[in-house]
């Protein structure tokens, strides 16, 4: 009789070690963010905000070990970024092309390509159930993030491979702020042929095309940064004219932009363009502008750091 | 002395300016009055403004058809007397909504009828979709201010110069613009960060916090 019943709890515990060991959020994860540069793939997706639909054609191939990348917005003719390995080049129509060393197409959406363990520190990945996206079974992942300050992730993951399908972006009460889906997906057993010119073209190098200036030290400064945020350098070229200072602050996985500009005698106003906030805010004789994907709150106590 | 006499009236019938005597013999004349009548007739005939029907006793011959009319019974239903209601109600209001009081009340109550919409909007904004479903739509937002542009509700809000208004306009017009230059300044930063962060790997990440 004790044996019966040891060896059906045996079996029960066995099973459900089994079921544990299925895989894992972070297990889930680290799947998506292989399989979109291990694959040759030619996708579709669109980025839904309130007031907006963007469409992108993206196309990734993997020759001799190198990763060739085409993202192309649609609505915008000519416009072309392409990432050949640790090089991605932004090509406009009638405007100097801009190269620069990344091994990532920051259009794309971070979460895909920042590093797990920086993005272990700030979130907790829990797997959901399963779902039927565009015909092919989904699993979705849950990121919650550890400080409520930060938006949070939905990812739907192809049940197979890993690749995201879908991704939406919420805000602590769980609003969807941002959504991004894949629209069509090709795969491939070889790059791609769209990407064959791509591949072999000849492109400028970053020191090219960013040149080094510095911006005239100001002796304006951020007494406060939200948690887990570190000040990055900015490129100073980039900064436009009538901006007196600008900060550039990441968690490593998202980043905030702070511009300090002569003041215009405006009330403070927040907008929101999909999970990007932007506030603005007088200060002293100065405009503070706070943009990044913060919550207001946050984006206030930011501006009011400025000093 | 007649055709003398018909010069001015004839005059006077193309408005032009008669005497006060010759005013005062058309008062009394009977036969002058006639003349003229028929002269401002004449004269309608040729400017072509002549009534379709000159029919002088049209007013009796409609008082008489109305009085052939059948009397119609009016339905005494609650329903049509429900009507009745409503109907003098904004009557009332109409003759109300000319009186000074009401005329301000009611430009408050509009007033506080859209900053309600506002502050409706804003909260919708906020709290909706929390518990919606995950196949449901995104909510429709627009890239819409969620803080701010907060204008006290007054009776003298009412009145503040149009011309200031379109000001206050043009600089929100441009801080818009100013707001979207910084956006792509945001994320053009955000395109070169990694050779930015190359190039000046000596910058002091914690050069701001040395403060606190």
């Amino acid at each position: 009789m004790s044996w019966k019943g040891l060896s059906s709890a045996l079996i029960i515990l066995f099973y459900s070690n089994l079921s544990f060991a299925e895989i894992s959020g972070w297990e889930w994860f680290e799947r998506s963010q292989s399989s979109i540069r291990q694959y040759n793939f030619e996708a579709s997706f669109v980025v839904i905000k309130p007031n907006q639909v963007d469409s992108y054609r993206w196309v990734h191939g993997v020759q001799n070990n190198t990763e060739i990348e085409q993202l192309m917005p649609l609505e915008q003719s000519g416009v072309e970024i392409l990432r050949r390995d640790q090089m991605v080049y932004y090509i406009a129509p009638e405007k100097t092309p801009l190269a620069t060393n990344s091994s990532t197409i920051k259009e794309l959406p971070a979460l895909l390509y920042r590093d797990l363990a920086a993005i272990k520190t700030l979130y907790d990945a829990v797997p959901g159930g399963s779902a039927q996206l565009s015909g092919r079974s989904a699993q979705l992942l849950r990121l919650t993030p550890l400080q409520n300050d930060r938006p949070g992730y939905w990812m739907w993951l192809d049940s197979q491979t890993g690749f995201p399908l879908k991704i939406d972006t919420l805000t602590v009460q769980n609003e969807v702020l941002e959504r991004w889906v894949v629209t069509h997906i090709l795969p491939h057993s070889t790059l791609p042929e769209a990407l064959n010119v791509a591949a072999s073209a000849d492109l400028p190098q970053a020191a090219e095309t960013l040149p080094t200036v510095s911006l005239p030290e100001s002796p304006l400064e951020l007494s406060w940064l939200p948690v887990g945020y570190q000040q990055v350098p900015v490129a100073a070229a980039m900064v436009p004219q009538q901006v007196l200072e600008q900060w550039l602050l990441s968690d490593g996985l998202h980043q905030v932009s702070v511009f300090v500009q002569p003041g215009a005698s405006l009330p403070a106003q927040a907008f929101r363009d999909g999970a990007t906030t932007i506030f603005v805010m007088p200060k002293n004789q100065f405009d503070v502008t706070v943009i990044g994907p913060v919550s207001i709150e946050s984006a206030r106590q930011i501006a009011e750091s400025v000093r | 002395m007649l055709s003398e006499k018909s010069d001015w009236l004839s005059a006077a019938s193309d408005n032009q300016a008669i005497s006060p005597e010759q005013l005062d013999s058309l008062l009394q004349d009977a036969e002058l009055q006639q003349s003229f009548a028929r002269y401002h007739l004449i004269g309608a005939a040729i400017r072509n403004e002549l009534p379709a029907q000159l029919d002088m006793q049209f007013a009796d011959n409609f008082a008489s058809l109305l009085d052939q009319e059948p009397a119609y019974q009016l339905d005494t239903s609650t329903s049509v007397q429900k009507q009745d209601t409503p109907v003098s109600f904004w009557k009332k209001l109409g003759e109300a909504a000319n009186t000074g009081w009401f005329k301000t009340g009611f430009q408050g109550t509009v007033a506080a009828s859209v900053a309600l919409i506002a502050v409706l909007g804003v909260q919708q904004f906020q709290g909706s979709g929390q518990d919606a479903d995950l196949n449901s739509p995104l909510p429709v937002l627009q890239t819409q201010p969620v803080a701010g542009f907060a204008t006290p509700v007054s009776l003298s809000q009412t009145s503040v110069d149009s011309r200031f208004e379109q000001e206050q306009r043009q600089a929100m017009l441009e801080q818009q613009k100013r707001l979207q230059q910084l956006l792509q300044a945001h994320r053009q930063q955000i395109r070169v960060m990694d050779t930015a962060q190359q190039k000046a790997p000596e910058t002091p990440a914690e050069k701001p916090i040395q403060e606190q």
